[in-house]
């Protein structure tokens, strides 16, 4: 029975936080404040190639042109 | 004696309007706006109070606050779109004009206006300087000439000069050229008439133009640009009989002047 | 008295009435909110259990489902247009579905739950098979994912569906992230615009480059399928693509006159060509018979769409807002057939005729019935909720949904393919906005089949097909006494016509020429220029 008790004072207390959170926003306020900046950190610094060196080879490929279909 | 107050803070001029209960106007100013647009508002009817022998703008019965800063006049009882101003400004001054271009410091809207003085429908461009204010003073400056003397100096020109650049900018730096290479002044004058003319064309079928138009806003002063209107737009340009410049201050103040009186 | 009331049914919609002043819940500039809105008991608790609990927990059910954890959170951590993006999707719900009640909430959240799953689907799929995520290997998906540009149909492939996977190159990295996350799309705009490409071309074209430039789009095919849909904007983007890419490309070429039968011929051998080469690259020869089943269950689709406008055109219970009725049948035209439509379909089927056959007014501070033209802002797709919200503009139907009103036959090879053809050449934009002027003439026969007064016209600033022909639609609308707004916007791009300036542009039309008085005052300024 306490134990009954326990579960469910665990359970309203998760749907209470969970509705808190939902109706203050805060999963918003998270990703707004703290992840987005924080990815957006990571983008900005993570190595990239230079796409402008690759060399274009416009006769790499068959034109795939097919007179008789 | 009720009165009734109207204040346009626009981006370049603040104009201030008292109007009486029959709709005489009392009072009026135009003062260079501030950076601060509440500090113009508030300084634009310290002087029209005064002028209408009032202590301060708190007399007036009902105030109307419009323009670019329009919602920066902190005693206003009420702020109005300046689109709805102006077309009531026009209406009250000349209500046979039913189509107008308001070219202002820094935009341009055609507005075109209903039978008792409300907008039927408008266009407005405000986010490039060609065409307006800023460009005639660029222009005056580029020519080191006050803009009454510009907006005279086409009006002498036997030919036109067109001007090609589209931007302010640009136009400045070929409007230099030309009187570098010794061009008649007067001339390149008319071809900076004629190139705010042909922008208007559109504002003027926007606003409905058919064949009268009228100008408001400080650059209707331009005896230049309302001969270029009428030349390349072919409609007859009409001379409010008050103050152009006054209009959106005018519209305000007679919208005070009705919602004021419908108080009681 | 009141609170109780207040609290039980939500606050009343206007201002007359006690108004329930949706703006005062915004936090300044970021677009968060104090707190979401309370709409009285029933509906928060829906929102809460059914569209917000729901939707967080089907996302990670569907990321499960379609590829797993550890690809997700590989493609997340590399690449911007996700990690950046899609989290805050929940977000995205409530900005399209605020003020909503009742069925209209319920439908419109449908639509926007499938929108969700194939997002997820796509994207998923891209990282299943992306060698970058892979150690560089070519996986047994990557064999089998087939890469083509946005405004190439997704059913072009239903061909080979049993066995491939047709996923848009840019229709997630790019088109759907400018809803839900507008910050995003810049870095690939300015990425393209720092390698020369200058400013003023369509910026769906400079963003979809810009990935490329960036080298943000998975390598998840062994070849691509580009198109030049909707204009020569489009054929700038392939070309730069083809550079960057470095893969086997077939061009196909929709010509212009979409409804000229000589040119429906043309494409008809240009799709033949475009599946021979498919053929080659894949050894898979192209199912007939499944390319039909695919094509019916889509005939499906199609027919309650028409359905739905049914409803909207003749009655005052139309369900799904604006926003929701204009993504879904974008994502659902492109995408092509994917199982989450009909099951979305099947969720509002019946809440649509509940609302029919009971007469539920779902929008019922409708002043004006909207019809909206042209291309919509991405960044500010929901301007249209906002809209309702504070002026009772209630968009009905858009350029956008109107775009695919066919079925396509599959009684025979040949007309299948005639079909297949036309459907093409009726592409995004193509049909409705750069080719031809037809659709000066459509507009007004939508807006009479779907009894609408009033006209959104999208004003999009680099769309130079559309600018050449606005001194047209001006004329029409005056001639025609029809009140219009042209609402200016740079497609995804918010820097340059802000969704405050939007909302200046019709709160100044609806008070100045329509002499109206708003809604919900608290709606008119709005600080949020750093919103999602």
């Amino acid at each position: 029975m306490k134990k009954i008790a326990k579960l469910l004072g665990i359970g309203v207390g998760a749907y209470a936080a969970l509705f808190a959170v939902f109706f203050f926003d805060l999963d918003g306020k998270f990703l707004f404040h703290v992840f987005e900046p924080f990815v957006k950190n990571h983008y900005d610094n993570m190595p990239r190639r230079d796409m402008t060196k690759m060399p274009y080879d416009m006769n790499k490929y068959p034109d795939y042109k097919y007179d008789e279909v | 004696m009720k009165y009734f107050g109207g204040c346009d803070v626009g981006s370049t001029y603040t104009k201030a309007v008292i109007l009486d209960e029959t709709g005489k106007m009392v009072a009026d100013t135009t003062i260079r706006s501030k950076i601060n647009s509440e500090a113009s508002a508030v300084a634009a009817m310290e002087e029209v109070s005064a002028k209408a022998g009032l202590k301060s703008s708190k007399e007036l019965s009902y105030l109307v606050g419009t323009g670019y800063g329009r919602n920066k006049v902190p005693f206003a009882d009420e702020n109005i779109s300046e689109i709805s101003c102006h077309a009531m400004g026009v209406h009250v001054t000349n209500p046979e004009v039913k189509a107008i271009i308001d070219i202002g410091g820094q935009d341009v809207k055609g507005i075109s206006v209903d039978t008792d003085g409300t907008v039927k429908n408008f266009a407005m461009n405000d986010k490039c300087a060609a065409g307006t204010g800023r460009f005639f003073e660029a222009m005056a400056r580029s020519f080191e000439m006050t803009l009454p003397e510009f907006s005279k100096l086409a009006l002498t020109a036997k030919n036109v000069i067109p001007i090609t650049a589209q931007c302010t900018v640009f136009a400045e730096s070929e409007v230099i050229t030309l009187v570098g290479e010794g061009k008649p002044m007067d001339e390149i004058a008319a071809g900076i008439e004629m190139a705010v003319a042909k922008r208007c064309f559109v504002m003027a079928k926007k606003a409905g133009a058919t064949d009268s138009i009228t100008l408001t806003g400080g650059c209707a002063k331009n005896d230049g640009l309302k001969a270029a209107i009428e030349h390349v737009l072919k409609l007859k340009v009409v001379n409010l009989k008050t103050d152009p410049q006054l209009m959106g201050a005018l519209g305000a103040a007679e919208y005070a002047r009705q919602k004021g009186l419908a108080k009681k | 008295m009141s609170f109780i009331k207040d609290f039980w049914y939500g606050k009343p919609h206007t201002a007359e009435e006690g108004g329930r002043r949706l703006g005062d819940n915004y936090l300044p500039k970021t677009g968060l909110y104090k707190h979401r809105e309370w709409r009285g008991v029933k509906d928060t608790f829906y929102y809460f259990h059914n569209i917000w609990l729901y939707n967080y927990l089907h996302m990670v059910m569907d990321v499960m489902k379609y590829g797993g954890i550890i690809n997700f959170v590989k493609g997340v951590w590399r690449y911007r247009w996700v990690g950046q993006t899609y989290l805050p999707v929940l977000h995205w719900f409530d900005r399209g579905l605020e003020g909503l009640r009742g069925e209209a909430l319920r439908a419109s959240a449908w639509h926007y739950r499938a929108m969700v799953n194939a997002t997820i689907y796509q994207f998923m799929s891209m990282f299943n098979a992306d060698t970058r995520l892979h150690g560089g290997k070519k996986n047994d998906a990557w064999y089998h994912t087939m890469a083509m540009k946005e405004t190439t149909w997704g059913g072009m492939f239903y061909g080979w569906s049993d066995k491939f996977k047709a996923v848009s190159l840019e229709m997630i990295p790019y088109f759907v992230t400018c809803h839900v996350n507008s910050h995003t799309v810049h870095n690939y705009i300015d990425a393209v615009q720092s390698i020369g490409l200058p400013g003023d071309p369509c910026p769906m074209c400079q963003a979809e480059s810009g990935l490329f430039v960036l080298d943000d789009i998975p390598d998840y095919s062994p070849f691509m399928i580009t198109c030049n849909e909707a204009c020569d904007g489009s054929v700038a983007t392939a070309i730069l693509q083809d550079w960057f890419n470095d893969k086997p490309l077939y061009a196909l070429q929709m010509p212009m006159q979409f409804d000229d039968p000589l040119a429906n011929k043309f494409v008809q051998k240009d799709i033949e060509k475009c599946w021979k080469f498919i053929e080659e690259q894949t050894g898979v020869p192209m199912n007939f018979d499944l390319m039909c089943e695919c094509i019916e269950r889509q005939n499906e689709l199609q027919k309650f769409e028409w359905e739905k406008w049914e409803v909207a055109a003749k009655t005052s219970s139309y369900p799904i807002n604006g926003v929701a009725q204009a993504l879904y049948r974008i994502y659902q035209s492109q995408f092509g057939d994917l199982p989450i439509w009909h099951e979305v379909d099947a969720k509002v089927r019946p809440i649509m005729e509940k609302c029919v056959s009971k007469k539920i007014n779902t929008f019922p501070k409708t002043r004006h019935r909207v019809i909206a033209w042209s291309c919509a802002p991405l960044y500010y797709s929901n301007w249209c909720t906002w809209a309702y919200n504070a002026w009772g503009l209630n968009v009905i139907i858009n350029m956008d949904s109107l775009m695919f009103d066919m079925t396509l036959r599959t009684d025979s090879y040949e007309n299948m393919l005639e079909d297949v053809a036309t459907y093409h050449m009726w592409a995004p934009m193509r049909r409705m906005a750069v080719g031809g002027m037809h659709h000066i003439f459509e507009l007004w026969d939508y807006k009479e089949r779907f009894n609408c007064d009033f006209v959104m016209m999208y004003d999009q600033l680099q769309c130079k097909g559309m600018q050449g022909v606005h001194g047209l639609f001006e004329d029409e609308f005056r001639d025609r006494n029809v009140p219009a707004i042209w609402m200016p916007h740079a497609l995804p791009d918010s820097r340059t016509v802000s969704r405050a300036e939007i909302r200046r542009i019709i709160n100044d039309y609806m008070s100045t020429v329509m002499h109206e008085e708003p809604l919900d005052p608290s709606l008119l300024e709005l600080d949020d220029d750093m919103t999602w």
